[in-house]
């Protein structure tokens, strides 16, 4: 069995795809994440197993000409000394003007418009083998989108069918158990990633809504996982905590004069808040580094990276906010990425350690350092 | 919105005239004495092209981008003022739409950011806002507006308003929601600035003011034709409209465009000397009100002046010892305020004009002082019935009022916004952004002490008092 400490230290290991250096990590105290995030997640109900449903409509914006979906999640094993990543996402590219399907014709999530990536994080390393083919389709669209080209895809083309022929293999769902929208206070979602996992995503609490500059957000509250995994053939329970990121709108603007890095994390005698840092494209001036825990605003926050990481917070990072006496190591799981370059953000799976635990996940802007 | 910039009038502090060839200035300075503060001619100006410039012209000089505010105005409600220009049409009476030179459409604050006010649902110019929230870090939201910038012009306007409020931000944050930074934005701004070229360095020049502003409640303007010198410390002695464009030190930098406002400043200052208090909006015993008189004028007309046709403004600087309100203004300008005059007597501000801080406070004229709660110089007690009768004045409160729209939340007996008493403990037990509600007199700066004359009187006399104050 490998220890949480261990499973840290090739966190950051091999250089990934994108480039990413060796990160040292320090072992850290065995069990210590584990406990710390079912523990959260024990007290916050008892998770009841939801039906699973082929996706009903996850499109309610379909005026928007982006949307996406993001499930970020942590497990650990019946024994709770094994950690794995998973990030698995949902992006929505309009075509056309008219993204929208008529309604009783199923999800304006349709298939023909929706491209999935998947990446993780286990004993063995990272994989993201499904999403880069899709992500090529998706960069694709979305070069067409911005340079106003997209209104000439009308028509069923190569580009779709070559979506579609990716997408048939994958049998990934996501649905609301019920009538109602996604952005409900209860329900689950099921995730499955064949020869992976099955698994389902329990939302205890009521998603949050943030507003960005082009971009709505709604964040889920941290949702209670439970399911299987599949190793060497065999099935494995697992448990563990997720966090959903629903987003609409235009594309991300990657021209704007600051860069955005943000951090989503759920820590034991916490809770979840947000870290935002702003750093001024120019080099201009000092970060600034803000935390919100429901109304209350931080505004004495450092976060920092930690070298040798090229990328601004990507692989490890320290976070430390004196008013909540919090001081922790941010350890981002290489290969739980889907980095698009629909908005050019890389966002990743984390665990926490230091003065408290827990896990989240960084949506960065992912420029160098 | 406010929050983003803090742009105002300033508290300036004076310098005694230099006799040496080579004066190097003294971070101390030696206060002028208690008395009559004498009047001095003011330049004439146009009242109705002054209501337009205030409205219309910008004299701040940086701003955001108006596609960044209007992509976070969204469709929230803007209020307005009548009687602007057509590209004010849609911005709220507290910004001016303007171009720079780049042919970049911004929005900056104007003058009533912190000088106009919403009265029961209608815009009051002049009116001081003892709303405002200066509580919070202002360079986040400015820096955060810049994920809406975009294209080099854009960029290039907002980083220059960036970087001013960046350096201000240490300096202006307050600790009560309700509490203005004036005096410390102004020494802030003079820090960076070549008193001689106006140049903006982006290191101080100067030693920069305390990251604990004292606060002050801001006076309205329709008391400025009686005044003969501006602020609380009688500090803004000659040209007062030169001392009103020390809003321009936010982002003015050059002489040019100062001579340029400087043509239109005289005809603000006369707008703003027309201005006349809004009228008490609610039922008066009058004949309660004459006894009220008599016991005013026995009382204090002899700091306050008379009102009416005959009525006469004494203009006096009250020494600290007799007043006794809060000191820390007045110790700011005597323990650091010398280089800070110096500054100003050397800048394009000092010309024709004298900042000569008094070691006391002017005791204002009360001209509609029922909309100005709450009082002393630093916004410390909540009701005029307090300010008479100091044993009953709250250490901790918090206004029941989060604006001045809603009458129910208006104290027409005692005169001010309804209020609560806090202890520590519930102080304390509040969630953050409440507790930043609750105004401590215990604070630095912030204390309720002094202006002890209304004790002697009693309850009947007082309440007389207040229904006359109510017709002022």
């Amino acid at each position: 069995m490998i220890g949480v400490s261990a499973l840290l230290l090739a966190a950051c290991g091999p250089q990934d795809e994108h480039g990413h250096e060796h990160d040292q990590v320090q072992p850290e105290a065995p069990r210590a994440f584990a406990e710390a995030v079912l523990g959260m997640v024990a007290e916050s109900g008892q998770w009841t197993p939801a039906d699973a449903m082929w996706p009903d409509d996850l499109g309610e914006h379909p005026d928007a000409p982006l949307e996406s979906r993001e499930w970020f999640v942590l497990l650990a094993d019946s024994e709770g000394d094994v950690v794995h990543g998973l990030q698995q996402r949902m992006t929505r590219v309009a075509l056309s003007g008219e993204s929208s399907h008529p309604s009783g014709q199923g999800s304006a999530w349709h298939f023909d418009s929706v491209m999935q990536a998947a990446g993780r994080w286990d004993r063995h390393g990272g994989s993201s083998d499904s999403w880069q083919k899709t992500e090529r389709i998706a960069a694709g669209l979305s070069q067409a989108f911005q340079a106003d080209k997209s209104r000439d895809l009308t028509a069923p083309t190569e580009l779709q069918a070559h979506v579609l022929g990716h997408l048939a293999g994958f049998t990934a769902s996501a649905s609301v158990r019920g009538a109602g929208t996604p952005d409900v206070c209860a329900g689950s979602w099921v995730l499955s990633v064949p020869g992976y996992a099955r698994l389902s995503l329990a939302q205890q609490n009521c998603p949050q809504d943030v507003r960005r500059a082009n971009v709505a957000i709604t964040r889920s509250a941290p949702l209670l996982v439970s399911g299987e995994r599949y190793e060497n053939d065999k099935s494995i329970a697992v448990h563990g905590v997720a966090w959903m990121r629903h987003s609409w709108g235009s594309v991300e603007s990657n021209k704007a004069a600051v860069l955005l890095d943000t951090l989503v994390l759920t820590l034991r005698d916490i809770g979840t808040f947000e870290v935002i840092a702003t750093r001024r494209r120019s080099g201009q001036g000092a970060a600034v580094v803000t935390a919100s825990l429901g109304s209350t605003e931080f505004d004495d926050v450092s976060w920092s990276s930690i070298s040798p990481c090229r990328i601004a917070y990507a692989c490890k990072s320290r976070l430390h906010i004196p008013a909540l006496d919090l001081d922790v190591t941010v350890q981002a799981l290489a290969g739980t990425d889907t980095r698009s370059d629909l908005d050019g953000r890389l966002r990743r799976v984390v665990v926490v350690n230091g003065t408290h635990q827990g896990g989240g996940y960084t949506d960065i802007e992912g420029d160098t350092l | 919105m406010r929050q983003w910039v803090v742009i105002l009038f300033a508290v300036l502090i004076s310098a005694c005239t230099p006799e040496s060839e080579t004066p190097q200035p003294s971070r101390t300075l030696t206060l002028e004495p208690a008395g009559a503060i004498p009047a001095t001619a003011q330049r004439t100006g146009d009242a109705v092209r002054g209501r337009a410039a205030l409205l219309s012209e910008d004299y701040v000089g940086c701003g955001l981008p108006a596609s960044v505010w209007r992509e976070f105005q969204g469709s929230q409600t803007v209020v307005t003022v009548p009687g602007r220009t057509a590209a004010n049409d849609d911005v709220p009476y507290f910004l001016n739409a303007v171009t720079n030179d780049d042919g970049v459409e911004l929005v900056v604050n104007n003058c009533l950011t912190c000088h106009g006010a919403s009265l029961f649902g209608e815009v009051v110019i002049g009116l001081g806002n003892e709303f405002a929230d200066f509580t919070s870090n202002p360079s986040i939201a400015v820096e955060r507006a810049g994920l809406a910038v975009s294209g080099s012009a854009e960029t290039t306007a907002w980083e220059l308003y960036a970087d001013r409020v960046a350096a201000i931000s240490p300096h202006v944050q307050m600790a009560t929601v309700g509490s203005n930074p004036a005096n410390n934005l102004t020494f802030a701004l003079m820090a960076y600035r070549d008193p001689d070229t106006h140049l903006w360095s982006d290191t101080p020049l100067l030693p920069l003011p305390t990251k604990e502003p004292p606060p002050v409640s801001v006076p309205p303007w329709w008391r400025m034709n009686k005044k003969n010198a501006m602020f609380n410390l009688g500090e803004g002695r000659g040209d007062h409209a030169r001392f009103m464009m020390a809003a321009s030190m936010m982002c003015t930098d050059d002489l040019d465009e100062l001579e340029a406002i400087d043509s239109f400043a005289p005809d603000i200052r006369s707008y703003i000397a027309s201005l006349t208090p809004p009228a008490w909006p609610f039922d008066t015993d009058l004949a309660l009100a004459v006894e009220g008189q008599k016991v005013f004028e026995k009382t204090c007309s002899a700091c306050h002046g008379t009102y009416g046709d005959t009525g006469d403004y004494p203009n006096l600087l009250v020494d600290i010892d007799v007043v006794g309100t809060d000191p820390a203004l007045m110790e700011q300008a005597r323990d650091e305020g010398g280089l800070w005059v110096d500054w100003f007597n050397r800048s394009f501000y000092g010309q024709d004009t004298q900042a000569l801080p008094g070691r006391g406070y002017v005791a204002p004229p009360l001209d509609g002082i029922w909309a100005t709660g709450p009082y002393l110089h630093n916004g410390s007690v909540p009701t005029i019935a307090q300010v008479l009768d100091s044993p009953t004045r709250p250490e901790r409160w918090m206004s029941l009022a989060s604006d001045g729209n809603d009458r129910d939340t208006y104290d027409t007996e005692r005169i001010g916004w309804h209020h609560t008493s806090v202890t520590v403990g519930e102080s304390s037990a509040l969630a953050s952004d409440d507790q930043k509600r609750v105004y401590d007199t215990q604070r630095y700066g912030h204390s309720n002490s002094g202006h002890h004359f209304g004790d002697a009187l009693s309850d009947t006399e007082r309440k007389a008092v207040i229904e006359y104050l109510k017709t002022l």
